[in-house]
């Protein structure tokens, strides 16, 4: 008699996806990287189906069979993608910004930037270093724009990501990682430093990030209008929003203080942002 | 160049910002952000008045940079019809 594998439901505000991971290893790997998602809302945004026979995985999405493949490693990224997508897009008034965020003594720190330009790289260290976790990916801001919500699943990173790894190794447990296609692994965030995974958070200051290599450390205050112009082109459920989410953004922007950041040497803009929390505490 | 009449492409929402302008247009997404003086130029484009009559408003409200504004207004609408903010009468 087979086991049955219970549904793993996912919460983002207050959108659900139902998981329905019938094999095993696939269920094993999604509850422990999701664990920090848990969660039920009214709302079913969708549901998806993951199944194997005969060696061959099934990864379906409200009973549409998407991919097939012996390597059950590739359906978890797609399945990924798709799954925040689905939780995101019936957003109502919240801002849903593509961004990571992490806070440290009560304070809520949004790290923005392109694709590519190190937010999960930097969110990973930042862990590593003390900081509570919220999201490597996408933030809900709430409409009185004073609080922010993460979304928790552990920190997915792409290759290149060798900081990381040089900055892990030096601690003494184990990490719990899954490495998956094309260089992609997920880290869970509970294991990388002394900090919590936190839901929520009031957001202090927002920084836009770019990495060089070796670079000096150069912080640029921002005006509201810069930092309306880099979130908007980060916004992802503009078109629910009134006015595409222009006013609120300008609003958020207007009681938030904004900086650009360049750094080269992580352990500098770690250090600023410890004394930046402690000068506003 | 100085002849032409410049007219700012309908549609943007536009939000200020202590005199700076975020622009989006619906249709493209196109997101822009001018500084105060980009903004002031891109409200003047009505299309009635000519670059030469823009650079000369300018310069009369600013005579302390009217050389500079002589350089600018005209590079500056050159990057602004490339960016689709404004189109050419």
């Amino acid at each position: 008699m087979g086991v049955t594998l219970p549904p793993l439901t996912i919460q983002f505000t207050e959108q659900t996806v139902v998981i329905n991971a019938r094999e095993p290893w696939l269920h094993g790997c999604l509850e422990q990287h999701l664990q920090s998602c848990l969660g039920k809302s009214a709302y079913i945004a969708a549901t998806f189906g993951l199944s194997e026979e005969d060696g061959v995985f099934d990864y379906w999405r409200d009973d549409l069979l998407c991919i097939q493949t012996r390597n059950r490693g590739e359906l978890l990224e797609p399945l990924m993608q798709e799954m925040i997508t689905r939780l995101i897009a019936p957003a109502g008034e919240q801002l849903i910004v593509h961004a990571g965020a992490v806070a440290l003594e009560e304070q809520g720190i949004l790290l923005c930037g392109g694709s590519g330009c190190g937010k999960s790289t930097l969110t990973a260290l930042l862990v590593a270093n003390g900081f509570d976790y919220l999201t490597d990916e996408v933030v809900a801001i709430a409409p009185s724009l004073d609080v922010m919500e993460g979304f928790a699943r552990s920190i997915v990173l792409k290759a290149g990501s060798d900081i990381v790894w040089q900055e892990l190794e030096r601690r003494p447990h184990s990490i719990r990682s899954l490495s998956l296609p094309n260089g992609v692994t997920w880290l869970a965030p509970h294991d990388l430093g002394t900090g919590s995974v936190r839901h929520q958070v009031q957001l202090s200051f927002i920084l836009f990030i770019r990495y060089q290599r070796g670079a000096n450390l150069e912080i640029t205050p921002l005006s509201p209008a810069e930092s309306s112009f880099q979130l908007l082109q980060q916004l992802a459920n503009a078109r629910n929003l009134p006015r595409l989410g222009l006013s609120q953004v300008s609003a958020l922007a207007q009681q938030t203080p904004a900086y650009r950041a360049s750094y080269g040497h992580a352990a500098d803009l770690i250090r600023w942002l410890r004394d930046r929390v402690k000068d506003a505490g | 160049m100085m002849a032409r009449r410049p007219r700012a492409t309908a549609g943007y929402v536009i939000e200020e910002i202590d005199g700076e302008l975020l622009l989006l247009h619906p249709s493209n997404e196109i997101i822009l952000h001018t500084n105060q003086t980009a903004a002031l130029v891109w409200r003047l484009c009505n299309g009635e008045q000519s670059v030469a009559e823009i650079v000369a408003l300018l310069g009369d409200a600013y005579p302390e940079a009217s050389a500079d504004i002589a350089a600018d207004v005209p590079a500056l609408l050159l990057e602004l019809a490339g960016q689709g903010a404004i189109t050419w009468g």
